[in-house]
């Protein structure tokens, strides 16, 4: 055991205070909103307080921390369980138990009056637990756990509002589709832990380091790793189930769907490393996949009329970039600073933007941004300001913190020998600027006449509260949004800090004009491309993409993607194994367990028929056993 | 080896050769006299035939119990009398002990009213 | 004549000597007190228990022998003081209310609960055959009393009456064992040295040794309940007040399996391939009828006397896997189900009220709407005895699963993970019935006596603490089988 550390004490005391508030909540307190919100929202503000202490205290730190106590042990395996802090979980920790902090006061107006309030607080409490634990874990195993703990609580949110079918059915595919890639994970942790013999984060990355792994095991293990990433940061093939989650709640949307628990698959990625970018190989194919995502993501989102709906395209994009700064940097020896930095960036203004969007869709009773515009979105002000803050840091225009992380992003792919990856970066960063303000010139210019034009179905967001808000934004929801829109402006100059945290040194670099310029460029050309498209005066509110029918209806339709899923299901899977396994179930398994079942029933009645009560027989039956075993005994051998 | 064993065969020998001997001698020298009652398995007592299924007053039992606990107590008491000396303080002390349990099991047996007939 | 008076130290058997003194100080201020005055009793146990509780923390970490080589001084020894005592404090905190709805609020009973666990501790620290007899006879016939407590009551009458039959023949079975092997070895019973006299005189004496190895087997499966020598376990378990039927089951099993696993390592080494075939079937035997029967019943008593006979099996796949992983478990999985299982039966007095009216498994239904703790606290205990993680069942379950792979013994790994999936069934159920079964009627008001609700507390803690930090008392389990060098 490691000496007993304040820092320790403290994680556990946040671990054990969630599990607590989610304990207490569920089985005492959901009948009563004020007091689950009371308990919820103490153990969140204590869990803010603890994570900015340590990252504090901690800020200077040289070593990593690490605190590991064996959990289960016999000769030949060894389970240990503990906290591993260093710079990147450091960060990671703040940013959840902030996040989290204010979307447990954001939704105090969001949920008001909604009549699962304390579950509501309950599942946000279990969600912070395994997501600190998540970050804050040291084995591969600890995180394993908590990983799946956070895709229950994901799970459980977005069928939050369960009496409605497509949320039901959206919870259903989140659970399952992240199973996909959790498998594979899974399996990787398997491989990994038998070939390598522990599953500790730091000594796997000390052994990565120090070139102690073979590439038989490095390559399988990453990639299967890879595949857990995928489900939970929704990347090509498998995101799919990320649009559909929208239908949870906006603040749940806004915690888990865009800032952190999405972000929990390229943190593992960033948590591993070093373990990662010794397999050139698997860091070309998640360089390959993350690029896919990056324009299949930000096409869809050109064409989507649900606002909820851009911004979870928008967020695949983004973890699609992350992941391709990682990998790039990975690739060139590179640090692991450009994706995670945007990471932080990314989940401050995702979840402005998502927020924002809730304060919308809270008072208009619709998701559609259009029909917003229409009602009058731009009049309420503050989140008007904030979405368009959000806009441009997601756009990626100086001064806003998103600038600077893309730019990183951009200056790792820009060092790949291959500039092709740049190019498709900056492509990505040009049609994110163009989505983006899609949205922000709709609601800013109102057309009421073009509503519902052709722009997809209206959609009625269904609350648990139906009663009309007053006038204007509860400042419960508005102060997230300031605060929030704060760390936007600011996160951006705090660029260098943060790599001095996070590498221990800063590494400047000569300002690359050529790459400044080009991805200035790219955003402005966005937001000039959507500004013509939707913006201006004579703007025909009809994207350019209209113009090839083919491919926006390519783009609307998803790429397929669902349809190609819904096809391997059907042909492939039900097709094909399950007619085959149904007969096996039937006729074999079912009738199996069927016989097993009555079998062990019926043969349980017929035992205890035979327990007698009478004692002789029992004396009896012993002594004959006794026979036997002696007979045994004496002659068996 | 097994010459060892010829005083105890000896011995039996000598046994059964005795007993065989008075119960002939009784057989030849007694005077018979039949009643039904000396026919009797025992001659006094309880009757031996009819149902086994008696109910007792199960304070015979309890009586008995105690009869035996102490009995023991007795017993013990002998051996320990012979070598008293050699055991010395240790063996006072010990039987002490043994002595003070019992009475234990004494006082709660009268506290509990067992020793009262009715 | 000079007798050589052996020296001994006192202290070594500390823990032994302040129960007994507690029991006496019991009996007499019970006899001596008037009426209706008992209330002190609990409270006087539960301290004479933390003393010896105590007392065995100081002699942790000695080792050796005493009282002229009768009594191991151990780890091994001082963990199953532990596991008793632990046993018997939550018997004593489940007992009281229980006791008084019954008006059974005796001195006796605590008592002879305080005798019996002396009893327990003198078999798992006994060097010699005759002490372990001595502390089995100690053991079993407090038990006996204690099974009969409510004379007014057939089925109690009946359950101490079988056991008592029963468990005569069983000690007779034990003893004619020793007999044996004391004729074997030339009249040597020191357990520590059993395996060399054996061994020196194998060739003359093996069926010898064999029989009187086959009567062991006999005697002690009977005390652990194991198939075939179970049969008296349902009737007792039922019959017996609830609160002894928890005391039994985790008291008695541990003891006889301390003694058995200690017998079966240290002295039986010459015959390791009989004894392990032999309790390979007694094993799968003993797993699978408890639980298929378990299936069938409605009492959950009943239910729980057949999943203590298949927790037993368990145990006994521990004692074949006779390494050193299954000797660890075997102490890991009793401190487990002591736990879980006093915890159960604690439930299970809660809910039957009124000398104990309520005891159908139908009673439970719709016990998750009105008593939501006591519920949830129920489905704590049945998880972990079915083995589901994060609770100590499941520890203690992979624990004696993997010591059996680690043996070679795969397939009684594999027919005991199976039988643990049929053991689900009817854990399960209980909750089942609690959460998705609405009553039949209102259950009515539940009295939650200090003792009973410290119980579960205790239990309920503690299950779920072992299972997810079982580092330390795995630790102090393997400090605890060192003494096994075989192994």
């Amino acid at each position: 055991m490691g000496s007993v550390n304040p820092f320790f004490l403290g994680c556990t005391l946040s671990l054990v205070l969630s599990l607590s508030a989610f304990g207490l909540i569920m089985i005492f307190t959901w009948r009563r909103p004020k007091l689950s919100l009371a308990i919820s929202l103490t153990v969140s503000t204590i869990c803010l307080i603890i994570a900015w202490l340590t990252f504090i205290k901690l800020s200077a730190l040289k070593e990593p921390l690490i605190l590991s106590v064996d959990w289960m042990m016999s000769d030949q395996i060894r389970v240990p369980f503990g906290f591993l802090l260093d710079p990147t979980s450091l960060l990671m920790f703040v940013i959840v138990a902030t996040i989290s902090w204010l979307i447990q006061l954001y939704s105090i107006g969001y949920m008001a009056g909604d009549s699962g309030f304390g579950r509501y607080y309950a599942f946000l409490s279990l969600f912070a637990l395994s997501m600190l634990g998540l970050v804050i874990s040291s084995g591969l195993l600890q995180l394993y756990i908590c990983w799946e703990l956070v895709g229950l609580s994901s799970y459980l949110l977005i069928g939050f509002w369960y009496e409605k079918f497509s949320a039901s059915e959206a919870g259903k595919k989140a659970f399952v589709v992240t199973r996909f890639g959790d498998i594979g994970f899974f399996m990787g942790l398997a491989f990994l832990v038998l070939n390598f013999g522990t599953l500790d984060i730091h000594s796997i990355n000390s052994a990565a380091m120090s070139k102690a792994f073979p590439a038989w095991l490095l390559t399988p293990a990453a990639l299967l790793i890879f595949c857990g990433i995928m489900g939970k940061s929704a990347q090509f093939p498998i995101h799919v189930w990320l649009p559909d989650a929208m239908e949870g709640p906006t603040p749940v949307s806004a915690l888990l769907h865009s800032a952190t628990m999405v972000a929990a698959g390229m943190y593992l990625l960033t948590r591993l490393f070093p373990f990662f970018s010794c397999s050139p190989t698997a860091m070309t194919v998640i360089l390959t996949i993350c690029t896919i995502t990056l324009l299949l993501s930000s096409t869809i989102g050109m064409v989507a009329t649900d606002i909820k709906q851009v911004w979870a395209y928008s967020t695949i994009s983004q973890l699609g970039f992350m992941g391709m700064g990682l990998a790039a940097a990975g690739l060139t020896g590179g640090y692991l600073f450009a994706g995670f930095y945007h990471l932080t960036t990314h989940a401050g203004f995702k979840a402005l933007l998502f927020l924002c969007a809730g304060v919308f869709i809270h008072h208009f009773h619709t998701n559609d941004f259009f029909v917003m515009s229409a009602k009058g979105g731009r009049r309420l002000l503050i989140p008007m300001v904030t979405v368009t803050i959000g806009a441009l840091a997601l756009a990626g225009i100086f001064p806003f913190s998103g600038f600077f992380s893309k730019e990183a992003i951009l200056a790792e792919l820009w060092n790949l020998p291959n500039k092709m990856w740049l190019g498709l970066g900056l492509l990505g960063a040009f049609l994110t600027a163009y989505y983006t303000f899609r949205v922000i010139f709709v609601l800013l210019f109102p057309r009421p006449q073009a509503v519902g034009g052709g722009h997809g179905v209206e959609e009625e967001h269904g609350h648990g509260h139906g009663q009309e808000e007053e006038h204007g934004v509860p400042w419960v929801m508005a102060v997230p949004l300031i605060i929030l829109a704060g760390f936007t402006c600011v996160l951006g100059f705090l660029q260098a800090p943060i790599q001095k945290f996070l590498l221990g040194e800063v590494h400047h670099h000569a300002p690359n004009y050529v790459l400044l310029v080009s991805a200035v460029g790219c955003a402005l050309g966005g937001i000039g491309m959507a500004w013509l498209d939707w913006g201006a005066k004579g703007a025909k509110w009809e994207g350019f993409i209209r113009k090839v029918p083919v491919v926006e209806n390519f783009f609307i339709q998803k790429w397929y993607m669902d349809h190609f899923w819904r096809w391997f299901l059907n042909t492939v899977i039900y097709g094909l194994f399950s007619r085959t396994f149904t007969y096996n179930d039937r006729r074999v398994v079912d009738g199996g367990v069927d016989a097993v079942a009555f079998g062990t029933i019926g043969s349980g009645r017929l035992l205890s028929f035979i327990q007698t009560a009478f004692l002789q027989l029992n004396l009896l039956f012993m002594v004959l056993v006794l026979g036997g075993i002696g007979i045994y005994l004496l002659m068996g051998r | 080896m097994l010459t060892n064993y010829l005083p105890v065969l000896l011995y039996m020998l000598i046994a059964i050769g005795l007993v065989g001997v008075i119960v002939l001698l009784s057989e030849f020298l007694g005077k018979k006299t039949h009643t039904y009652q000396k026919d009797l398995p025992y001659e006094c007592g309880m009757d031996p035939i009819g149902d086994a299924r008696h109910r007792y007053a199960v304070r015979f039992y309890v009586i008995a119990m105690f009869f035996i606990v102490f009995d023991i107590e007795a017993i013990f008491l002998y051996p320990w009398g012979v070598i008293f000396k050699p055991l010395g303080w240790f063996g006072l002390v010990e039987m002490a002990i043994f002595i003070f349990i019992l009475v234990v099991g004494l006082v709660y047996v009268w506290g509990k009213g067992a020793l009262e007939w009715e | 004549m000079t007798i050589a008076i052996p020296t001994f130290n006192l202290s070594s058997i500390g823990p032994w000597l302040t129960l007994t003194v507690a029991a006496i100080l019991i009996l007499l201020l019970d006899a001596l007190s008037p009426k209706g005055r008992k209330a002190y009793f609990p409270q006087l146990s539960l301290i004479a228990l933390a003393v010896a509780a105590l007392q065995t923390w100081w002699l942790w970490g000695q080792s050796g022998t005493d009282f002229a080589r009768m009594v191991f001084l151990d780890n091994f020894a001082f963990y199953f003081y532990l596991i008793v005592i632990l046993g018997t404090t939550l018997t004593v905190l489940i007992s009281r209310h229980y006791l008084e709805e019954w008006g059974k609020n005796l001195g006796e009973y605590y008592a002879l609960l305080l005798f019996a666990t002396v009893g327990m501790m003198l078999m798992a620290a006994s060097n010699h055959l005759i002490m372990l007899f001595l502390g089995l006879e100690i053991m079993s016939i407090a038990i006996y009393v204690l099974a009969g407590l409510f004379r007014e009551d057939a089925r109690s009458n009946e359950a101490a009456l079988k056991y008592l039959v029963l468990g005569a023949f069983s000690s007779a079975f034990l003893l004619f064992g020793m007999a044996f092997l004391y004729g074997a070895t030339g009249g040597n019973l020191f357990i520590g040295e059993l395996a060399g006299k054996i061994k020196e005189a194998l060739p003359l004496t093996k069926p010898l040794t064999l029989l009187g190895l086959a009567l062991l087997l006999v005697g002690f499966g009977f005390k652990v309940a194991s198939v075939p020598f179970h049969m008296w376990t349902p009737d007792v378990y039922e019959g017996a007040p609830t609160s002894i039927t928890a005391f039994m089951s985790v008291g008695v099993k541990a003891a006889a399996f301390a003694a058995f696993a200690r017998i079966m390592f240290a002295a039986f080494p010459a015959f390791v391939l009989e004894w392990h075939m032999l309790l390979w079937v007694l094993a799968v035997a003993t797993m699978t009828i408890g639980n298929v029967v378990a299936i069938a019943q409605t009492n959950i008593k009943r239910m729980l006397a057949y999943s203590s006979i298949a927790h037993a099996g368990y145990l006994l796949v521990a004692l074949v896997a006779a390494n050193q992983l299954g000797a660890v478990s075997i102490i890991y999985y009793l401190l487990a189900y002591t736990l879980m299982n006093v915890g159960a039966f604690g439930v299970v007095i809660l809910v039957g009220r009124k000398k104990d009216s309520y005891l159908n498994i139908y009673d439970y239904a719709g016990l998750g709407f009105q008593h939501p703790v006591l519920a949830a606290a129920m489905s704590v205990f049945m998880f972990a005895l079915a083995g589901i993680p994060p609770t100590a069942g499941f520890v203690g379950k992979f624990y004696i699963f993997s010591a059996a792979v680690q043996a070679g013994y795969i397939w009684l790994a594999i027919i005991g993970v199976m039988n643990s999936l049929v053991s689900v069934f009817y854990y399960l159920r209980i909750t089942v019935l609690m959460y998705m079964r609405p009553a039949e009627a209102d259950l009515g008001p539940i009295a939650f006596t200090p003792g009973l609700v410290a119980a579960l507390i205790i239990t309920c803690a503690g299950t779920i603490l072992v299972g997810v930090f079982p580092g330390w008392f795995y630790d102090l389990a393997v400090a605890s089988v060192k003494i096994f060098p075989a192994l």
